[in-house]
């Protein structure tokens, strides 16, 4: 343990070093920038920027690409709150209480709640990392698809919990979801499915273009409907109330239960590979939901679903960083992009490398660990400056948004199929809040819904085609048993509303 | 709102996703090969057919007590409510998006952004021509040095120009 401790210290005074700092720092700077604009991610920032780190030293490069890393994950929440257009997929999910709060005039309350959980959550997965390194991956290594199947079966079940009103119509959104993520290749047979020959369909339905067309061009048609042409109108009304203008510690106290829940899932959903920050998000929402006084407020405009979302999806950051380090398997695509970086400057990942390159992993902790204050200073400087744009009239903001949107979808993949996409699911979206058909569980439908169907079907080859393989594991039985509680109570609280 | 009518129009709603998961079901044969995982019990068309099939119940439950409810309630009277006549706003707005993506394919990324922010800000209210020129002359170029220059992502050539 005081070995442990001092190798800390001596990773906290290396990055003291001027040169790493100031790449730390920028790199969350430029995260957060990225973040913002829809579309874009921290995925394709840092994949761009390898090649500029060439000439600085490994610990600068990898700081600066870490920074871009959970600077981006934050930075997505500010557009969620501020245009309904998440930034990242992960922030989706700050989208369903962000908006609505926004809406309400308490943008500046709705941007505190998201540091604060970005920050904590961020925080949280660091000291996990730290200190649990080893022993995660080792529990994340017993997971196999059976596990993952039943987890994202789990995950499936909160997926009631966002129904809203009409939990019939919340489920006819997942099935619908997941019909639209059978679209594509099958990745056990690598035969086409539903492509109706369009090559453009071969890889399916692209998150990115998805998700800022249901949110950002839904948004952006409703304001056409709904205001006409009013041009004096400002994007966001503000509010009289000064305790709308930022998150109170009564708030932050409140929510201090949430960061915690919502943190570990995020901590146990990023130490396993190939789920991510968007099923984090989603189900540390849901988890909330469940265990809020007035779900009822969930959607409408609830600080405790920002709280949850954001927390969640942050602390995936420092889980995914634990399969990456300690056994050399990325968590994410972002740490997959990481691992060939780190390649790149020499290093090598796996079970050795707290042997190999101890000093270097512990001044890697200690920059995470310096990061968490940077992270919350360039997110205050940031919600300043993008707090103007509430202040700014609608005839103005939309359009530059609908700009983002397309160049952000064309990004994605670098095909104007994507942008077809993007207003195809915008369309979609419209007619589905006419229908008032809840949106949400159509997104985590399609999220989970192909890497279920993957995990389902791995399980079976392995088993021979014996269903017994999800009831062998007592992890797999584990969250099966959740699931059924969850499914329990869901039929219960429907009942009750009739 | 749970009146007769919205009773009626999500009664409407659960056939036509009925009729939707009955098309989804008799496509799948013909869109998803039968090759099996390696068991006769899996196939790239088991997930299809089982989703297909919850949707068809689904979608029966919500017409079945979505009518059920309508018949047991009286119709309501009352103006009906009427169209805020912006509808074609956005039919237009959506063809306008549409001919964005053709135009960045046909006349590069440039000028079909000037042309649609120009219509866009005319579209939500902006009538001040001062505001319209810088923001057309500012963002356009902006956006195409932030995603061409620095983060490198080429846009399409312009296939007429």
């Amino acid at each position: 343990m005081v070995s442990w401790f001092m190798d800390i210290c001596t990773g906290v005074s290396n990055i003291m070093d001027v040169s790493v700092f100031i790449w730390a720092f920028f790199g969350v700077l430029v995260g957060v920038i990225i973040g913002i604009i829809p579309g874009l991610g921290p995925a394709v920032a840092i994949s761009v920027s390898i090649p500029l780190t060439y000439s600085i030293g490994p610990l600068s490069a990898i700081s600066f690409m870490l920074g871009i890393y959970k600077g981006g994950t934050y930075g997505g929440s500010i557009s969620a709150i501020l245009i309904n257009t998440p930034g990242t997929p992960a922030a989706a999910a700050t989208v369903l209480d962000g908006y609505p709060m926004a809406k309400q005039g308490k943008a500046g309350k709705a941007l505190g709640m998201a540091l604060y959980a970005s920050v904590f959550g961020d925080a949280f997965s660091i000291a996990i990392l730290c200190i649990l390194a080893e022993p995660i991956a080792r529990v994340a290594l017993k997971f196999g698809p059976a596990e993952l199947a039943a987890l994202l079966f789990f995950a499936l079940t909160v997926v009631a919990a966002l129904a809203g009103k009409s939990l019939l119509k919340g489920l006819i959104a997942a099935v619908l979801g997941l019909m639209a993520r059978s679209v594509g290749m099958d990745s056990i047979t690598g035969l086409p499915r539903y492509t109706f020959d369009f090559i453009a369909l071969d890889d399916g339905f692209s998150i990115i273009p998805m998700v800022i067309g249901m949110f950002a061009v839904t948004e952006v048609l409703n304001q056409i409907e709904l205001r006409g042409t009013s041009s004096s109108q400002t994007l966001l009304p503000s509010s009289s109330d000064p305790s709308d203008r930022w998150v109170s510690w009564r708030d932050l106290k409140h929510c201090l239960p949430i960061f915690v829940q919502s943190s570990f899932v995020g901590v146990g959903i990023g130490a396993l590979p190939g789920t991510g920050s968007t099923t984090a998000a989603y189900l540390a929402y849901g988890m909330a939901q469940k265990r809020s006084k007035h779900p009822e407020e969930f959607g409408k405009g609830s600080i405790e679903g920002i709280a949850a979302a954001e927390s969640g999806n942050n602390a995936v950051c420092g889980g995914a960083l634990i399969p990456m380090l300690t056994l050399g398997i990325p968590g994410d695509v972002v740490t997959a992009i990481l691992m060939s970086a780190l390649m790149v400057h020499g290093l090598h990942v796996g079970p050795l490398i707290f042997d190999d390159h101890r000093v270097f992993v512990f001044s890697l902790f200690g920059m995470l660990l310096v990061s968490i204050f940077m992270l919350y200073f360039v997110g205050r400087v940031a919600i300043i400056g993008c707090r103007k744009l509430a202040d700014m009239p609608t005839s103005v903001v939309m359009p530059i948004v609908l700009l983002l949107c397309v160049a952000g979808s064309y990004s994605a993949n670098y095909a104007m199929a994507d942008v077809w996409m993007m207003l195809g699911f915008g369309l979609f979206g419209y007619v589905l809040n006419k229908i008032e058909m809840p949106l949400p569980p159509f997104i985590i439908a399609f999220v989970l819904g192909q890497q279920f169907e993957q995990a389902v079907r791995r399980a079976l080859v392995l088993s021979r085609g014996d269903y017994f393989i999800f009831f062998s594991s007592p992890i797999a039985v584990g969250f099966l048993l959740l699931a059924a509680f969850s499914i329990f109570q869901i039929m219960r609280s429907a009942r009750k509303r009739g | 709102m749970d009146t007769k009518k919205y009773m009626i129009k999500d009664g409407m709603l659960g056939v036509c996703v009925m009729v939707f998961a009955v098309v989804y079901l008799i496509i799948t044969p013909f869109q998803v090969s039968s090759v099996t995982d390696g068991f006769e019990n899996l196939t790239g068309r088991t997930f299809p057919y089982v989703i297909g099939c919850a949707t068809l119940l689904l979608g029966a439950m919500l017409a079945y007590r979505s009518f059920r409810n309508a018949s047991r309630m009286q119709s309501e009277t009352g103006a009906i409510e009427a169209p805020n006549g912006n509808g074609r706003k956005v039919a237009y707005y959506i063809t306008a998006i549409a001919l964005y993506a053709l135009g960045i394919e046909f006349l590069g990324y440039v000028v079909a952004t000037i042309g649609m922010l120009v219509y866009a800000m005319w579209a939500t209210g902006a009538r001040d021509k001062r505001v319209i020129a810088v923001t057309v002359a500012v963002v356009p170029a902006f956006i195409y040095w932030l995603f061409h220059y620095v983060m490198q992502i080429p846009f399409p050539d312009a296939l007429l120009l």
